[in-house]
């Protein structure tokens, strides 16, 4: 090999083999993260990727997923070009359309349907990525509509609401003003938010103790907690009740923060005194002696702070469940105090970055009276009251009911079917719309059943700005050629605010001017930021100092922070909320000797984030295989081994997948990842099975049986070695 | 000079992340069967009560006396006096795997050309002054470079 060779094998950039780096951000994850990358870049083409060392928050570092970018951006499904359904709904029968055909026939049916029936005939869904949001769901309301809906109706939301009705705001530890005790309750930080387990990690080499609550063994709970508690799913709320009574049983409470500052004291203490240690560790089935514990570690240690995540609302008491967590911030007066919780006060795109934006006002200045209730209005009223927006989980029902009114048309960018509990119900309701498209860079299942299908680009291929804690503004630019004839959400979303006649100057004029007009007064900055691929800090960057939100006015109806919500107790009575965070036990009912083992789907793994990896060979080449994880004693009970295939049963599904054999799962608990095409975990839980007071699915919490395949070879459970095994990730 | 990439068992979690790193720098087919270079471990011990979860992350060590340079027939294997990792130019290899038998830790695996293949320490990185891409991804730090 010459020299030059041997620099563009090992991809060395300069200009002896022409390779360059460019800045991008990567967008596969939430918007919490969107780390830097450095894209080695050669003739357009995209040769590897790497972390920008000095970007905000990743600093140089990238996830398992974020370094698969480019197999990713150049899967072998990207769609290519618009495409034209020609055949039966569900079916690959697609022709190749122009962008003009492609956007004229969606304006035609899209306005059509608005004149015939009602502009909220139509629904606005989008998935991921987020970075797009304000622009579709202005384009909803320019167009008349209010039916906007987001995956965030299974996603972030119910934790956000649980915290906003507590505390009139959502709420974070604030990691700045350096807590002692940190209580990871549900969390793995390590895997679902690296960033946050770089901070868990650090904190711990600190000499921070920290306290790991979670019903899976995770690298979590082996390598930070100082204190893990391992309760039965569902029961986080008893767990959390257990330890507010212990707090108050001891007087070990802030009184003097509860009398000031919060609203329901008592009312919370008559609640939680049902809660005594014997009925806590018998329904938990927590040793007392941890619960005790733990709750003297939290009363304790100043200061402390206590955090969850949205898998505890992925339960039909996970609303409540967070706010009884998150009530233990109340109790010892860690709210809004250095090393506590602090409120976050959004920027862009539910990140606080420490200065304000337009956004909302971008957001609504088009948005017109409602005339219909939304989607979901009725069955779930506090998530309408909070959110305004559709909940997506009534959208199967009600297209299929055609109750409260018939849905007719669906806008479907970046729709993850598999995100919905019964895909294969929602598939059906998809059947009967009279006009459905499509926007994605993949072709997915959505796609399938779409009439048009628009082809989107990643981060790589386009231009973004996203704002970053400490007050940075980033302004990327195109890095790569694009794939195929794609364009990008809001390039999509410009072009058909003019076709549907919006008259929305503003949105018509495309992705810089509205930029300029949601950032106004930080123009030096975008364009710092545009030039450089450096993110720039805004002159207008104010921290909020510990302490401010309550003096400002807690933003509750009460103006207290409220163990006891009003909000809830002003929804009709009918809808049987209860203003306190009661716990009720959330399995679904069966026959519980027909479903013995629970099931939990969605339990995060390293190299998947929903559906969108699975396709990514790097990613799956570290778990090939669906796998669902089951305790070694109770697969030696039904005689299952490692990979054995096995059927697992709900009241609404089967599903055939290999068997996991770990630790991570507890005896009578099975745990799937979810959004895989031939065993989509999500088809396993009801679609009747949510939360009433968010409306999210009951995803981690669903009764089920597991049988090995009788048709596999016999294989022997004594095969499984006592001392252990060694085994890929 | 002499480099290493060392391993901190203590911040590993097995997440991969070094494994694609290592796919994207070195162009991995594991669409046809290739490994990557660099691979990482979740090992369970299941022996009550010491029941425990061990994280790592596993390639070339770069031993010092690299039993697979003597080993190999062709003389493909040896240590570049730039960085003191064990490189290789397998014009010459006949695909015998003594590299493989030699090495205690595993690390020499067949290419897809019959050839074999293994982990080079990023050497033309290092060289240019930069980190091995595994180094370079590691979100909890458990990789580094040092110079010994």
């Amino acid at each position: 090999m010459t020299r030059e060779e041997q620099l563009l094998k090992a991809k060395i950039p300069g200009p002896e083999t022409g390779i360059e780096i460019r800045r991008t951000m990567c967008d596969i994850c939430a918007p919490g993260a969107h780390c830097g990358v450095n894209a080695y870049v050669k003739d357009g083409r995209l040769l590897k990727v790497e972390g920008t060392p000095g970007y905000p928050g990743s600093n140089g570092k990238l996830c398992t997923k974020g370094a698969a970018n480019r197999q990713y951006i150049y899967r072998k499904d990207r769609i290519l070009s618009p495409m034209v359904r020609t055949g039966p709904k569900g079916s690959d029968a697609f022709r190749t359309a122009t962008w003009e055909e492609a956007l004229g026939l969606i304006a035609e049916n899209l306005k059509k349907i608005k004149a015939e029936s009602d502009p909220d005939s139509i629904v606005w869904y989008t998935g991921y990525s987020k970075w797009y949001r304000p622009w579709l769901k202005r384009l909803c309301h320019s167009f008349g509509g209010h039916n906007y809906m987001t995956e965030s109706s299974t996603c972030y939301k119910s934790g956000w609401m649980a915290n906003n009705l507590t505390f009139g705001r959502d709420m974070r530890p604030d990691m700045m003003g350096r807590p002692r005790l940190l209580v990871g309750w549900g969390s793995n930080p390590y895997i679902n938010a690296y960033l946050a387990g770089r901070g868990f990690a650090a904190s711990k080499d600190k000499g921070v103790k920290i306290i790991i609550i979670d019903v899976r063994r995770t690298q979590a709970s082996e390598k930070l907690a100082d204190l893990y508690l391992r309760p039965r799913i569902g029961t986080d709320g008893v767990l959390a009740h257990a330890m507010a009574k212990i707090i108050l049983d001891n007087n070990w409470q802030d009184q003097e923060f509860l009398d000031t500052y919060v609203l329901g004291v008592e009312e919370y203490r008559r609640m939680v005194a049902q809660y005594d240690l014997e009925t806590a560790q018998r329904i938990t089935g927590v040793p007392k002696e941890d619960i005790f514990r733990a709750a003297q570690m939290i009363a304790e240690t100043k200061p402390c702070s206590v955090s969850t995540n949205t898998g505890i609302t992925h339960h039909k008491n996970g609303l409540n469940t967070c706010r009884a967590i998150m009530a233990l911030n109340i109790l010892i007066g860690n709210v809004d105090q250095p090393g506590g919780i602090a409120p976050v006060y959004d920027t862009f795109l539910e990140m606080g970055a420490g200065f304000d934006t337009r956004e909302e006002e971008f957001i609504f200045e088009t948005r017109t009276p409602e005339r219909l209730p939304l989607v979901g209005q009725k069955r779930f009223p506090l998530w309408y009251d909070m959110n305004h927006d559709g909940q997506a989980m009534d959208l199967t029902r009600q297209i299929l009911s055609e109750d409260p009114y018939p849905i007719r048309a669906l806008a479907a960018f970046g729709m993850n079917t598999r995100m919905f509990p019964q895909t294969s119900q929602l598939l059906k309701a998809l059947e009967k719309l009279d006009f459905m498209f499509a926007t994605d860079l993949f072709w997915t299942d959505a796609c399938r059943y779409a009439d048009v299908v628009l082809p989107a680009c990643s981060s790589f291929e386009r231009g973004e700005v996203k704002a970053y804690p400490g007050g940075f503004i980033a302004y990327t630019q195109q890095a790569i050629d694009r794939v195929g004839d794609c364009r990008s959400d809001v390039e999509i979303i410009a072009e058909l605010a003019k076709l549907l006649d919006t008259g929305d100057e503003l949105l018509m004029q495309g992705y810089d001017a509205c930029v300029r007009y949601i950032f106004a007064g930080n123009e030096e900055e975008l364009d710092e930021a545009r030039r450089t691929g450096t993110p720039v800090r805004s002159k207008h960057f104010k921290p909020t100092p510990p302490g401010s939100y309550l003096a400002k006015g807690i933003e509750t109806p009460s103006g207290k922070l409220e163990l006891y919500s009003t909000r809830i107790a002003a929804i009709d009575p009918a809808a049987g909320l209860d203003p306190l965070p009661v716990w009720f036990d959330g399995d679904n009912a069966c026959d519980k000797t027909e479903y013995p083992f629970t099931l939990m789907a969605g339990a995060r793994l390293p190299h998947a984030i929903h559906s969108r990896c699975h396709d990514v060979p790097w990613l799956r080449s570290l778990r090939p295989e669906p796998m669902v994880d089951i305790h070694p004693e109770d697969a030696a009970d039904l005689h299952i081994s490692q990979g054995d295939p096995v059927t697992v049963s709900t009241t609404a599904a089967a599903l055939h997948l290999k068997a996991n054999l770990t630790l991570s799962a507890n005896r009578g608990d099975l745990h799937m990842f979810h959004g895989y095409a031939e065993a989509n975990a999500n088809e396993l839980v009801p679609n009747t099975e949510n939360d009433p007071y968010s409306g999210f699915p009951s995803f981690k919490q669903i009764r089920c049986r597991i049988q090995r395949d009788e048709t596999s070879p016999q294989t022997s459970a004594d095969r499984e070695e006592e001392g252990g095994k060694l085994h890929e990730l | 000079m002499s480099y290493k990439i060392t391993f901190d068992e203590t911040k590993c979690v097995a997440c991969g992340a070094c494994a694609i790193a290592c796919m994207d720098q070195n162009d991995i087919l594991v669409e046809e069967g290739q490994f990557p270079l660099r691979r990482t471990f979740t090992r369970e011990s299941r022996l009550h009560p010491e029941e425990k979860f061990g994280y790592y992350s596993h390639a070339c060590e770069h031993c010092d006396e690299a039993p697979c340079i003597p080993a190999c027939p062709s003389g493909c294997l040896f240590k570049d006096p730039e960085t003191g990792f064990t490189v290789f130019d397998t014009t010459n290899c006949i695909g015998c795997r003594s590299c493989a038998f030699a090495c205690p830790h595993g690390a020499p695996a067949m290419g897809l050309d019959g050839k074999m293949l293994k982990c080079d320490g990023c050497n033309q990185r290092v060289k240019a002054g930069m980190l091995p891409a595994c180094v370079a991804v590691c979100p909890f730090d458990a990789l580094a470079l040092v110079e010994e």
